[in-house]
């Protein structure tokens, strides 16, 4: 009795690791669509309606879903706390810090070079920065679910194997 | 004493808007120093100074004033939102919160004639807000009598602090009651940031501002009622036709503009009218002897 039990714990611990490696994945999709989503939304606020930054910031915490709209909210605070900080500055430590975001090296990049021109140039240049950086999230985008298509399930099944390997080996 | 804690406080605020290199340097100064400070001025490729006395004085920054540098200035001024001061931008500066104000000189951006931007910043000068009390009770009794306001013309020539006087007289006119409209057409008597008035301009002034002196004028008339109203800078043909037409609605007119005095104004064909048909009575001349300052007032 005490033997199943173990097994099935052991089998549960690790296929838990499999999901949880294979959420990452998920995840990471969903943080890319949510900044596909606020690049259209200051596309058209910075653009069009000319909105100062941190109206569009705070708006954008309202419009933006999930663990990006948490990093916008904590932007947010940062312009508020220090209006005598350059957004660059506040953005690019903020995204240094967000492990949460689970952005690789080249989306922080990217993503550290939109900030540094929000708000320090005219609507036009801004908005082709904007543009600029959609084409290439949409490119991280497309690589995500690729990821997450190819490795999602194999690291749910490798969490099962291995669990059921593990039992093979104990019994 | 307290002046000066005053000065000092808008002189930290002023400084904010510089860069954190600049920032630091221009701290270091004494106190003394810093309460005579007019502005900040800085060139790309150049030094950084502060303007004392009408001169200005370089600071030791070790390296010249580098293109982003002026580019943070404005992104401190318009708090990280260029594309959103645009229209402030195309007149030459922008208002901060203090009232004081970043000019900007560099590659004007033009389409069909009209001025859209500024771009490749070349130069940049932070003016430091003063608030200065001038209009002493001698003014006040001489532009009003037994409770009514009489027709009045600030005048000197470039410097000498026209609009400083008009702000304070309207705001001790607006602080005895009377309700003043402010045809702030340059931004720069009640200096608004995010639609409140960075200068003390009295409780009862109402400030309309970014629009001619002749449109604002008539909206002012239509929609709040006023007493008087007070226009900066009368220089061009509308603007006098401004003031005929609130004269003929039985208003209240305070206005400055550029001369030496009263002679020298309406000896001009474009002011003459106005001393013609009687519409200012009394002109408060601003003198100006060693850095000295004084004033006239003269019955028209």
């Amino acid at each position: 009795m005490v033997k199943i039990l173990g097994s099935l714990l052991l089998v549960g611990a690790t296929t838990a690791i499999g999901v949880s490696v294979s959420s990452v994945l998920s995840s990471r999709v969903k943080i890319l669509n949510s900044i596909k989503e606020w690049l259209l939304f200051i596309h058209s606020e910075i653009g069009e309606n000319l909105t100062p930054l941190d109206e569009v910031t705070e708006k954008s915490i309202d419009a933006v879903s999930g663990a990006f709209g948490s990093f916008l909210k904590e932007c947010f605070d940062g312009m508020r706390k220090n209006p005598h900080i350059p957004f660059g500055i506040i953005w690019t430590k903020n995204i240094t810090h967000a492990e949460y975001l689970q952005l690789r090296p080249q989306e922080k990049n990217t993503l550290i070079t939109l900030g540094n021109i929000l708000g320090r140039y005219g609507a036009e240049e801004q908005k082709k920065a904007i543009s600029h950086t959609m084409r290439s999230v949409e490119a991280f985008v497309e690589t995500a679910e690729m990821d997450y298509k190819r490795l999602g399930k194999l690291y749910t099944k490798l969490g099962v194997i291995c669990g059921i390997s593990l039992v093979i080996v104990f019994i | 004493m307290t002046n000066d804690r005053g000065k000092l406080l808008k002189y930290g605020q002023a400084v904010e808007y510089l860069p954190p290199r600049l920032r630091s340097e221009a701290m270091k100064i004494s106190e003394d120093e810093k309460v005579l400070v007019e502005e900040f001025r800085l060139r790309g490729g150049q030094g950084f100074s502060v303007t004392i006395g009408g001169r200005e004085r370089q600071l030791n920054i070790g390296s010249s004033v580098r293109h982003e540098e002026l580019q943070t200035v404005l992104e401190l001024a318009t708090r990280s939102s260029v594309h959103a001061a645009q229209s402030s931008i195309c007149e030459g500066f922008v208002t901060v919160v203090g009232g004081h104000r970043i000019g900007l000189c560099g590659t004007a951006i033009r389409n069909g004639g009209i001025i859209n931007g500024v771009k490749e910043l070349s130069s940049v000068s932070i003016r430091i807000a003063k608030d200065i009390r001038c209009a002493d009770d001698e003014i006040m009794s001489a532009i009003v009598r037994k409770g009514r306001f009489i027709n009045t013309l600030i005048l000197s020539p470039p410097g000498f602090g026209k609009t400083t006087m008009l702000r304070d007289i309207i705001r001790r006119l607006s602080d005895s009651g009377i309700r003043i409209s402010l045809v702030d057409e340059r931004k720069e008597v009640a200096a608004k940031s995010k639609g409140i008035p960075q200068f003390d301009i009295g409780k009862h002034t109402d400030v309309l501002d970014g629009i001619s002196k002749a449109d604002g004028a008539m909206f002012m008339l239509r929609a709040m009622n006023p007493e008087i109203i007070a226009v900066d800078e009368i220089t061009r043909e509308e603007d006098v036709a401004a003031v005929f037409g609130i004269s003929n609605c039985g208003v209240g007119i305070l206005a400055t503009a550029h001369g030496e005095g009263p002679e020298s104004i309406f000896a001009r064909p474009l002011y003459r009218k106005l001393y013609d048909l009687k519409i200012f009575k009394k002109a408060i001349t601003l003198l100006k002897n060693e850095d000295v300052f004084s004033y006239k007032i003269t019955e028209l």
